[in-house]
């Protein structure tokens, strides 16, 4: 009897060395909470990912999608049927069929709301950090807060208030909401500094919203009306706070537009406040990558860098070009089309040296010519230059299909071939983009000083029919191009013009249109919407359009989509969030 | 390795002391090499990853047995303790030069090795259970059977506050055939269940209770926040956490009958099953969207699924003095699984694959619905432009998800099966079907590739993609019901001729006991509806840990084999 209480005194023993009795507190191996941080390590720390997610926000298939494909700026057809299916969505999103179960706009609102709650985390944290730089930062928080914001505001029509991230958030829409997000520009307008480039929240990026804000009050205030009160104060604040950006000093037009959005733009004086891509960060080339051929190729350095044939600009929208210059062809504009690869006007060039060959710029039409791609390199001539020739769609597996872009593009099988549309190519492609999606390099402007300028003869004009004083301002834009020939002045300023802002657009010439400016320049009348054919709840995502516009084609009018969109909980139930998930919510 | 080992120890009469103690690990390393070559241009490149599995267990227990006339009693309690340790990592290396050398063999030989391209990744988990139990089973007469059980199970994925699960089950059992009123019955065997019992489900992922702060270099934390120098680590929520987060139980209730009549030549039983399972476990959007992260993990509150059927089994066998035997059997389970109290409209799962499907998806968890529900839109034809038309189900006068409706669910409401055997003088044959049938699969391999509009593009497609003669060569294939098809199907399991040589006969006894040559065909015949490969599938397309249910993409047949078998016993 004792050996077998040993022995069971062992085998006890035995189980209480192989574990012990757990309490089952997780044990964490592979992340740690940060810690240990200096107050500048912590400032940095916290500060950061308030601005972090921007590059995500103004994705192709995010922001971009929802902003220029629901245009005719932008369509993106089946291609092929092999190619942007996408079960769809951006035939919906072109069509305003689109709702709330659309990846893109799941995929847009979520980093928005995210980037919202850390800056909301940024708020709480940097008033106890001691570091100087804290204070700014804190400053920019509460304006990136504003701008983000502004960005639901304009996209889904209700802002989010919240202090705290214990507690949860107010819903605010129309007048409200603007009242909320100026004044917290306002607020932080002072604590800003002026000097911390484009990439950062700074005092003229704050004028810039708050001129934007003010120009869009109108709309954002009733979303819904029937027509908008362009309140002469808010004009009159437009014109305030682009007049502060204009005679600051610190800004400047840029010569040669295309250098606006080349991968070295972070300098270029034009931009007040942009997305700080680096290729070594946070970069993405998507916005050059998107609308170009499969079988273009831009960089000799990369040999699977390419276009993925996305999105074409309509034929409607490529009239506005052709109707602005008539007779002569829209590439008098140096805006429209910037010819970088040689062989167009001169066939001989069919050899260039891999240093040399840059892509053409601006909208791409017809037969392209490009580095030719056999078997993962690129064919070279007897010299060592790279080989320019005729593109066809060898990528596809149609090597008699020329990448011949066409005028016409819609979604009927001729109209979604790989090679229809017109093509933008507006931002550079990144030098280092190895795989033509990654490594951008290119700041994504959200405010520059032309869009400035703009605002300020939009809300003269509104405010006061001063067509001359917006004729300047326009003109100044216009003159500035003059690396080139630049566009010529314009001479009058019909009220067409003046309500459609076409007259006030970046192309200078009334009914001609910005190219996919999405970002930067947000203001209503620059964009097409579809007309109101209905009186009650007529479909208006994610603006209103103004007055003057061509219809959207075929397109019929539809309930408002923001209350219509189940998957953003509470929408339409209350201003305060219940504590638990609505009914009808989508994952 | 696996290892195992199991002492036990006898400390009185009637009182035992197990412990049991097993460690299974595994190691595995894959390595992927991409040779380089000049035609076609590729670049080499070597990724390796290495993954381990440790998984440990420590179980004591005392059992306690009391053997009497009339009494019987088994008395268990006991602690088990397990520890699974999860662990990888991945490395890789690019721009490896063309050489006759395989990267694998030589990973130094290549050219270039960066953070933005080559960023190592790992990840280590580990996850304790521990449980305390104990049950008891007593008999009196050999006729009345109790048998009740008590854990506590334990895990740490779980909150401070909720670790513990307590679950405990009880069962009933009448033997009818010993009683005096039936001893002399019809009834061989007549037994009554009864049983209801609780069980705890902690699949979630780790570290849920833990909200993750995490200060990194990377691009979705970090921002440029001067002209020049390093990045700033950007510290940021990872993950929200739940720190209450708690087990999710199932409660079942069993009543079952087992019968045998005829000196046991027809038997069978039938059973009747109801399990709710409550506080659900999945991943949701939080209420207020002003969040650090976009879902979490939580027990989703009113939400209740229910599984609950009646199981049929027969079965008769006979046989004679001639030789001549056979043997036929049956059973068929009748289940019937709904959701209920969600307070989603949709819970979506089964992400669609193929061209021109990407983010649709096709399960959904609806209320009222079974789990693995086809949440989709209604295809109703073709319109006079040879174009889809849709059930506008909400009736906004547009077709768009929100027209998605439920069509039917992946899991069977009846599967069966039947064998029999015929058996003379050392031959048999015999056979088993099996079959299901109220079930529905979605044919994505058939959505993805075989469409009209692929014809007008030159690539190669099936007939199907002729279906319909009116169909416009521009009509595309969204995910929707028209290619949701009939599950239903019988199939030939096996069916096996054998011969069994009588060796005492043969006097060959002394050197061979036994000798059987059979033939075996499995998978013969099946017969279905379903003009994919097989109905028996399910191609995994889960979202967010949540299962996704009867979707067929580019899935293989079973294969039909036959097996021609020897067996001889000396």
């Amino acid at each position: 009897m004792k050996k077998r209480i040993i022995f069971f005194l062992l085998l006890i023993g035995l189980s209480f060395v192989t574990h012990n009795c757990t309490d089952l507190a997780e044990e964490v191996l592979d992340e740690t909470s940060a810690t240990g941080l200096s107050d500048k390590q912590a400032a940095d720390g916290i500060i950061a990912p308030v601005y972090a997610l921007l590059p995500t926000i103004f994705q192709h298939t995010t922001y971009f999608s929802l902003q220029e494909i629901t245009t005719d700026e932008a369509i993106l057809p089946y291609r092929g049927g092999t190619d942007w299916g996408d079960n769809g969505i951006y035939v919906e999103l072109h069509k305003h069929t689109f709702n709330s179960a659309t990846a893109n706009v799941r995929n847009t609102w979520n980093p928005i709301l995210q980037s919202l709650s850390r800056a909301v985390t940024a708020i709480n944290a940097l008033p106890s950090n001691a570091d100087p730089s804290s204070k700014v930062y804190l400053a920019e928080a509460r304006g990136m807060r504003a701008y983000y914001s502004m960005l639901t505001l304009d996209l889904f029509g209700l802002v989010f208030v919240k202090e705290d991230l214990g507690q949860n958030s107010t819903i605010l829409r129309g007048a409200e909401a603007v009242e909320y997000i100026k004044s917290e520009l306002l607020a932080v307008e002072p604590l800003l500094d002026a000097n911390v480039g484009p990439g950062r929240l700074s005092k003229g990026a704050v004028w810039g919203l708050l001129a934007r804000l003010y120009l869009n009050a109108a709309v954002y205030r009733s979303p819904y009306a029937d027509s908008f009160d362009f309140k002469a104060e808010d004009m009159d604040k437009v014109v305030e706070y682009c007049d502060k950006i204009i005679n600051s000093g610190s800004y400047k037009l840029s010569n040669d537009y295309f250098a606006i959005f080349n991968d070295e733009n972070h300098t270029n004086k034009e931009l007040i406040f942009a997305v700080d891509q680096r290729a070594e960060l946070n970069g993405h080339n998507r916005m050059a990558y998107f609308s170009l051929s499969g079988d273009q190729y831009p960089l000799p350095n990369f040999p699977s860098a390419n276009g993925t044939d996305g999105p074409g600009i309509t034929p409607d929208y490529y009239r506005t070009w052709v109707n602005a210059y008539a007779p002569k062809d829209p590439s008098a504009d140096p805006r429209f089309y910037q010819q970088n690869i040689s062989i167009y006007t001169n066939p001989g060039d069919s050899c260039v040296s891999g240093s040399k060959f840059r892509m053409d710029r601006g909208i791409l039409r017809g037969q392209q010519y490009g580095l030719i791609r056999r078997s993962g390199a690129f064919v070279k001539c007897a010299n060592g230059d790279f080989l320019v020739a005729k593109l066809f769609h060898d990528s596809r597996n149609k090597p008699t299909l020329a990448v011949d872009f066409t005028e016409q593009i819609d979604f009927t099988v001729a109209g979604s071939n790989y090679n229809t549309g017109y093509r933008v190519e507006k931002y550079e492609f990144s030098k280092k983009s190895s795989s033509g999606r990654n490594l951008g390099d290119a700041d994504l402007i959200i405010v520059r000083l032309a869009d400035v300028y703009l605002m300020r003869a939009e809300a003269k004009l509104r405010k006061s029919n001063d067509a001359a004083a917006a004729l300047a301002d326009v003109n100044t834009v216009r003159a500035a191009r003059n690396v080139t020939t630049p566009p010529p002045a314009l001479t009058s300023m019909t009220s067409t013009c003046s309500t459609a802002s076409a007259g006030l657009n970046f192309t200078g010439k009334c009914c001609g249109a910005p190219i996919w400016s999405a970002l930067e320049n947000t203001k209503i009348p620059g964009r097409k919407r579809p007309t109101k054919t209905s009186s009650a709840g007529c479909f208006r995502f994610p603006k209103p359009l103004s007055t003057g516009l061509p219809t959207f084609r075929a397109i019929s009018c539809r309930t408002p989509a923001i209350n219509a969109f189940p998957s953003f909980p509470l929408y339409g139930v209350g201003e305060v969030w219940a504590s638990k998930p609505s009914p009808t919510v989508h994952i | 390795m696996i290892g195992n080992i199991t002492p036990s120890l006898r400390l009185a009469k009637g009182l035992v002391y197990k412990l049991n103690i097993g460690v299974d690990n595994s190691a595995s390393t894959r390595d992927y090499q991409s040779l380089a070559s000049n035609v076609p241009k590729q670049d080499g490149r070597l990724v390796t990853v290495s993954t381990s599995n440790e998984n440990k267990l420590v179980e004591n227990y005392l059992t306690y047995t009391l053997q009497g006339a009339k009494h019987s009693l088994t008395a268990l309690a006991g602690h088990s303790y397990q520890r699974i340790f999860v662990q990888g990592r991945a490395f890789s290396i690019n721009k490896f030069p063309v050489s006759d050398i395989e990267p694998i063999y030589n990973p130094g030989l290549g050219q270039e090795l960066t953070l933005a391209t080559n960023k190592p990744s790992g990840y280590a988990v580990v996850n304790e259970l521990q449980s305390f139990f104990s049950r008891a089973s007593y008999q009196y007469l050999g006729k009345y059977l109790l048998t009740a059980t008590v854990r506590a199970d334990g895990s740490s994925k779980f909150g401070e506050n909720n670790k513990y699960g307590i679950f405990p089950s009880v069962s009933l059992g009448w033997v009818l055939s010993e009683e005096n009123f039936l001893k002399n019955g019809p009834f061989t065997d007549l037994k009554l269940r009864a049983g209801w019992g609780q069980t705890g489900n902690q699949e979630i992922p780790s570290k849920i209770t833990q909200a993750l702060f995490t200060s990194q270099v990377s691009s979705s934390a970090s921002y440029p926040l001067a002209e020049s120098g390093p990045f700033p680590a950007g510290t940021s929520y990872s993950r929200l956490a739940n720190p209450d987060i708690q087990w999710e139980v199932s409660s079942q209730t069993d009543i079952g009958l087992d019968f045998a009549l005829f000196k046991g030549a027809l038997s069978g039983t039938v059973d009747y099953f109801n399990k709710v399972s409550t506080d659900i476990l999945l991943e949701v959007i939080p209420a207020d969207p002003v969040q650090p992260a976009g879902t979490f993990w939580t027990n989703v509150g009113d939400m209740e699924i229910t599984n609950k059927g009646l199981e049929l089994e027969l079965a008769y066998r006979h046989g004679s003095i001639s030789g001549f035997n056979y043997s036929i059997g049956g059973n068929v389970t009748f289940i019937d699984n709904e959701v209920q109290g969600s307070p989603y409209t949709v819970i979506p799962s089964g992400s669609a694959s193929g061209s021109g499907l990407t983010s649709a998806t096709i399960n959904g968890y609806v209320n009222g619905q079974p789990i693995g529900t086809f949440f989709l839109r209604d295809f109703t034809g073709l319109d006079d432009k040879g174009l889809n038309t849709f059930r506008d189900a909400n009736g906004d006068g547009v077709i768009t998800d929100l027209d998605r409706v439920s069509l039917g669910s992946a899991l069977p409401t009846r599967l069966y099966n039947f064998n029999g055997s015929i058996g003379y003088k050392g031959f048999e044959l015999a056979a088993n079907f099996n079959g299901v049938s109220g079930n529905k699969i979605y044919d994505n391999t058939a959505n993805a590739n075989f469409y009209k509009l692929r014809l007008s593009k030159g690539i190669n497609t099936t007939e199907e993609a002729i279906e319909f003669p009116n169909e416009s060569t521009s009509n595309s294939a969204p995910v929707s019901s028209r290619y949701l098809k009939d599950g239903a199907y019988l199939r030939l399991n096996n069916l096996t001729l054998s011969y069994s040589l009588n060796t005492q006969q043969w006097g060959i006894t002394n050197w061979v006991k036994g000798l059987t040559v059979s033939l075996t065909g499995q998978n013969l015949l099946l017969i279905t509806d379903y003009d994919g490969y097989d109905p028996d599938v399910n191609t995994d397309r889960t979202i967010n840990g949540i299962s996704s249910y009867g979707i067929d993409y580019l899935s293989f047949p079973k294969a039909k084999s036959f097996i021609v078998g020897l067996n001889v016993q000396f």
